[in-house]
């Protein structure tokens, strides 16, 4: 284990250890899975240390499915129609919305009613033990049209259940890498990774931020593993390789399949995708996964630079990504349509 | 009627100006030439004034307020995207993964100089659903 128990810290944040006295770098629990924060100079790692916190606990409040008292449970939990949301619920469901179109609804917010058919209707550590011998009826997944947001109004259609996984992680990354970077004295630069979707801002360490792809989190030292450099923008990675259950003899993961609502099938088990934004390169990683022997030619559209990992270990690497390790993720000049964290909440 | 008298108010005539009135017009023409040349200077130190404090202000306001989370904010938030500041650090190992989402990994730099990474599965509060 690398991480330290430092007392100088924000309460819940351990400091991990690394060989380079430049940076420093922290990792906490949050949203159930890891948040790690880098950052240079070392000195103002608390200041960013708190900005995420806050930024973590809002998305946490505004967006999570699981969270009874969060603001997404109790638009879901009345009956269908017209809702006044928050500033930031309304963000996290237009950046949604805008993942829909510009995937063409390859990732989808209304996946909610299919994930819960297949039987994700918990947190994930619950569901192994209950429902294996239960039977599989996968919901239809009513798709965008009946979601409806005018600014802070949102109109949700009956049968309509929002998950906003394919994005609101990245959504939080970008969030709180912003945040931090404007938290501390806007000197050096600062990375941060929820659960692995890293969003990097101001200035990078010499040849960009050094970041491990890991095809599978259990296979760390084989040729699925690459270090890249992320200079600007963000990273995602999406895998069918975690978050496995088993229903009806079948065994099923978490990527749905909005024409189906299955769990996706395709040749790509993983897939790794830069963008300008991690709200970007999550949708996009995900549709990837999604769109199965069609992920190559959506990809190219994008121009974003990928990486996909077949079945069979075999790796494709899409849009520049680079070939060598330790080589630089370089964006492209226009890769993809922007989405905005300021002008989501409008006309989506 | 005595009474209706005292209660009217009086009615006065001012006294006419000194001279001829023509000095008056003079005066008056004058007022006015005066007035409007202050105007047109205080328009013009408004002028400067709101120019030098926009460029001010947009020296001033950091990058990241108007950099977008958009695919065409290519440096990134507030940044340059390029490691032009002379003290940027070099960093060898590294410093997150990017796997499975929702999957908690711990990285550590080993003697062999790559990183390895130990894992464990979480409840992730959001998915790539």
């Amino acid at each position: 284990m690398t991480t330290l128990i430092d007392t100088r810290l924000r309460p819940g944040w351990s400091r991990v250890v690394t060989r380079d006295s430049g940076v420093a770098v922290a990792e906490r629990e949050a949203l159930g899975t890891t948040a790690r924060v880098a950052l240079w100079p070392p000195e103002q790692l608390d200041a960013a240390l708190l900005a995420v916190d806050v930024q973590i606990e809002r998305l946490d409040r505004q967006a999570s499915r699981f969270r009874e008292d969060s603001e997404l449970s109790r638009v879901q939990r009345g009956t269908p129609g017209i809702f006044l949301v928050s500033e930031g619920l309304a963000e996290a469901i237009g950046v949604a919305l805008w993942a829909a179109r510009w995937t063409d609804g390859l990732v989808d917010p209304t996946v909610g009613a299919a994930l819960l058919a297949l039987g994700y209707d918990r947190d994930f550590a619950a569901i192994e033990p209950l429902g294996a011998r239960a039977p599989l009826s996968p919901a239809e997944v009513p798709g965008p049209a009946g979601v409806r947001l005018e600014g802070r109004l949102l109109h949700l259609g009956a049968g309509v259940r929002l998950d906003l996984g394919a994005t609101a992680k990245g959504l939080g990354s970008d969030r709180a890498a912003k945040a931090a970077f404007l938290g501390t004295a806007r000197a050096g630069g600062v990375l941060v990774s929820l659960g692995g979707d890293i969003t990097v801002a101001g200035e990078p360490p010499r040849g960009g931020w050094p970041v491990l792809v890991a095809d599978d989190h259990r296979d760390t030292a084989g040729p699925g593993t690459q270090v890249v450099r992320l200079a600007a923008g963000a990273i995602a990675t999406s895998s069918i390789l975690c978050r496995r259950w088993e229903r009806a003899g079948r065994l099923l993961h978490h990527i749905v399949d909005p024409r189906t609502g299955l769990p996706a099938e395709g040749p790509w088990r993983t897939a790794s995708v830069a963008a300008a934004s991690c709200a970007e390169a999550n949708a996009a990683s995900t549709a990837a996964i999604v769109a199965g022997i069609g992920a190559e030619e959506w990809l190219a559209t994008t121009a974003l630079p990928a990486r996909l990992v077949g079945h069979d270990g075999g790796v494709r690497l899409l849009g520049g990504w680079p070939e060598e390790d330790g080589g630089q993720i370089r964006l492209g000049a226009c890769a993809a349509d922007g989405v905005s964290a300021g002008d989501s909440a409008g006309a989506r | 009627m005595e009474q209706d008298r005292e209660i009217r108010p009086a009615t006065v005539r001012l006294p006419k100006p000194p001279g001829n009135g023509v000095d008056a017009g003079k005066e008056r023409e004058h007022g006015l030439r005066s007035s409007r040349h202050l105007s047109s200077w205080t328009i013009a130190a408004l002028v400067v004034a709101v120019g030098a404090t926009s460029a001010a202000l947009a020296h001033a306001l950091p990058a990241a307020t108007s950099a977008p989370t958009g695919a065409h904010a290519q440096a990134g938030v507030g940044g340059t995207g390029v490691s032009s500041a002379v003290n940027a650090p070099n960093v060898s190992t590294p410093v997150a993964v990017t796997s499975a989402s929702g999957v908690t990994t711990y990285v550590t730099p080993s003697a062999a100089g790559k990183a390895t990474v130990t894992s464990r599965q979480a409840v992730a509060t959001f998915g790539d659903s």
